[in-house]
């Protein structure tokens, strides 16, 4: 159990929302055949679905406090529960290492060009393994700045692109391809990973995590229907051939302060990239902790953010290796084996052990 | 002290935002580039380069250079130069003949790929060679002070930035309308006309009336002038909004675009002669003249665009699209293009002078 100060579930929500986000900045997604309008109903849809995806872990904590599934699971099934921790361990750093990559792979292919990866590797580890070991509060402190930052930029980029949105862009459902439309919510689902973190974060709320998950999936939602309505009715089809398309929308969106906002875009997918990192190489080293009990903390930090640096050197100048990442996170196993699979296995755990005990 | 490490930290990630200050270049080794021509002949592009320049001669800060293909010519550009070239601030892309006619798919993956290139950049085509005017003394004195989103507001020609092509071509697959720089015999620099794209390459050019008739379509003219004679003195009017209501109805045989025009404007140079009667009566006349000389432009305009050369400039096929799906799917099959030689267009004109500049002293 994670034996830092408690944070209250508006903070676990929007901390969450502001590593979700990230993907959306700079991700591209697949050339799906929809419009403007199915997207924005996938989307609603996808959140429902991820908010059902939180339903095993309230089922499982129940009434209890300062609990999280995994420590549940010591408690039921300690075999299993271990299982449990060292996947959650591997998906963390998984997940740290391909948000590390993306990260390197934007800024050297769109701003630093022909730059080495450790340029931007060590210093964001660093920065991680510092407010890793500050305590879930410091991000969650962190997150609340950005988040506010954030959504103002979102608003002011949308607002400014709304000079070249054009109304032809927001195409009738009737055209849209259904199975597409399928597989688009499917990926947002998919990409919805913060509900692998909030199974260990949950035990730092101060209140009720239902609280903490319904602050992150409407937030969320808010602002993934804003970005994803602003770049298909600003760019239309264009938005297929590029890379980057919201990057591309805040480079072109000037006011009378500003000639272009990609800046004010690039300070805050900085600090969007540190939180996320953040979340996960907190998980993955309190995993680390469960697993082996090493005497100093500081060993857990150093072993992840070996793991980290390592691995992520190795995938960040291959654009083949981001790809097969990004498929294995669309094939949703992370989720369902972290948010579905074990929980549900706890809960029969737990179920049969309270048949055992009342026959006893 | 973990203030100060902090401190030092959020530093360190706002620094990622420096990616202007990476490498040392002096101002002496760096080319600041203000313009970009490119000219497509004997299948080689020749890149033109205006480098911004306290030089009182234009001539001596143009950089040009050929190569293979457009990435090739920049790149030679940079090596015959010496310095290190930076396209951050190229406000104009001037597109020759040669290389619009070899298709403007290269110029686009040239703008599409590289960073620096500012998406707010107009981009103009010359039915001559980029270099040429690049290489005007006109040019050098002016191209930082064209106004050219001005010129499109007066409805003397359209302003489109790089973003704006991009989009376009994209999204109406390769149909697009640039503005058209044009050189008198004085080397006086215009840019009046504008050209209709089809397929990447430029298929027919607007005058500007018709460009003054496209822009209303677009509803684009926030300050066009029309000129009518009154008692035999001219009078200007000025046209500062319009809105256009655009009803398709198909027909195998021709199909009928009704377009509705409603515009309002103000009146100067408005005599003082005659009774309140007179006047009123004369206002009716001009008004009546506006609507007459705003149906011909735009009429003009679509015939020779649409009719003439199947251009769609104004988003028919996304229109039908929107309305009616079998249609739309039976048009793919027929072929939108007959559909569009065979349309004819029923224009209507409701235009109203709101300020008759008669005033109160």
């Amino acid at each position: 159990m994670l034996s830092k100060p408690k944070i209250s579930a508006m903070q676990l929500g929007v901390m969450l929302t502001v590593s979700r986000l990230f993907s959306m900045f700079t991700y591209k997604s697949r050339a799906y055949e929809i419009g403007a309008v199915t997207a924005g109903i996938c989307i609603a849809v996808s959140m429902l679905i991820s908010f059902l995806l939180f339903v095993p872990l309230f089922i499982l904590i129940g009434k209890k406090s300062d609990v999280n599934s995994s420590d549940l699971g010591y408690i039921n099934t300690s075999g299993f529960a271990k299982l449990f921790s060292f996947s959650m361990f591997v998906i963390c750093i998984f997940l740290s290492v391909e948000c590390l990559t993306h990260f390197t792979f934007f800024m050297s292919s769109t701003l630093y060009l022909s730059s080495t990866p450790v340029f931007f590797l060590l210093p964001i580890l660093v920065v991680v393994v510092f407010i890793c070991r500050k305590g879930i509060e410091a991000v969650a402190r962190l997150s609340g700045m950005v988040f506010v930052a954030m959504a103002f930029s979102i608003i002011l980029i949308a607002i400014l692109s709304l000079d070249i949105a054009e109304s032809f862009n927001i195409e009738p459902i009737k055209y849209d391809n259904f199975s597409h439309a399928v597989l688009f919510t499917l990926d947002k689902v998919a990409h919805t990973t913060e509900i692998i973190p909030f199974l260990i974060l949950c035990e730092n709320v101060k209140g009720s995590i239902k609280k903490s998950a319904i602050v992150f999936v409407v937030l969320t939602g808010i602002f993934l229907e804003i970005i994803s309505f602003i770049t298909i009715t600003a760019l239309g089809e264009y938005r297929k051939a590029i890379l980057f398309p919201f990057y591309t929308l805040s480079a072109m969106s000037k006011n009378s302060l500003t000639d272009r906002m990609s800046l004010v875009f690039l300070v805050l997918w900085v600090f969007m990239v540190v939180i996320r990192l953040s979340i996960y190489f907190t998980v993955a080293v309190e995993n680390v902790n469960h697993l082996m009990h090493p005497s100093k903390k500081i060993i857990s930090n150093i072993l992840c953010a070996t793991l980290v640096f390592v691995f992520a050197l190795f995938t960040c100048e291959n654009i083949v290796s981001i790809d097969k990442m990004y498929k294995l996170i669309l094939t949703g196993i992370p989720i369902i084996l972290l948010a579905v699979f074990f929980p549900v296995v706890f809960i029969a755990a737990k179920k049969l052990r309270r048949g055992g005990e009342s026959n006893e | 002290m973990s203030k100060i490490v902090s401190v030092f930290l959020a530093t360190v990630l706002c620094s990622f935002a420096l990616c202007s200050c990476t490498s040392t270049t002096q101002m002496r080794d760096r080319a600041i580039i203000e313009a970009i021509g490119i000219d497509y002949k004997d299948g080689k592009y020749t890149v033109s380069l205006k480098e911004h320049t306290q030089s009182e001669k234009g001539e001596e800060g143009i950089i040009t250079s050929s190569g293979k293909t457009l990435f090739d010519a920049l790149k030679n550009a940079e090596a015959s130069d010496g310095k290190q070239i930076f396209y951050g601030h190229s406000g104009i892309f001037l597109i020759g003949k040669g290389a619009a006619l070899n298709g403007m798919q290269s110029v686009f993956d040239f703008m599409n790929s590289n960073y620096q290139i500012s998406l707010n950049a107009s981009v103009l085509y010359c039915n001559s060679d980029a270099k040429k005017i690049i290489e005007l003394e006109e040019f050098s004195k002016n191209n930082s002070n064209f106004s050219i989103d001005r010129i499109e507001e007066r409805g003397k020609s359209v302003d489109v930035t790089v973003i704006e092509a991009l989009k376009t071509s994209y999204n109406l697959n390769g149909q697009f309308v640039l503005p058209l720089v044009e050189v008198d015999s004085d080397n006086n620099i215009k840019i009046e006309n504008c050209v209709v794209f089809k397929e990447n390459k430029p298929k027919i050019l607007l005058n500007s009336q018709e460009t003054m008739g496209l822009n209303l379509l677009l509803g684009n003219i926030r300050d066009g002038v029309f000129v009518t004679k009154q008692n035999g003195k001219n009078i200007s009017v000025n046209v500062v909004s319009q809105n256009c209501d655009i009803d398709i109805i198909y027909d195998d045989a021709v199909t009928n675009a009704n377009i509705n025009i409603s515009a309002h404007g103000n009146v100067s140079e408005f005599g003082t002669v005659g009774d309140a009667g007179e006047r009123k009566a004369q206002l009716i006349n001009v008004e009546s003249d506006v609507e007459k000389q705003i149906k011909e432009a735009v009429l003009s305009a679509l015939e020779k665009s649409v009719t003439q050369k199947q251009c769609d400039i104004l988003y028919f096929a996304q229109r039908i699209k929107k309305s009616d799906e079998s249609l739309y799917k039976k048009l793919q099959k027929k072929s939108f293009e007959k559909m569009l030689s065979n349309m004819k267009f029923n224009i209507t004109v409701d235009f109203s002078i709101r300020h008759s500049g008669i005033q109160v002293k």
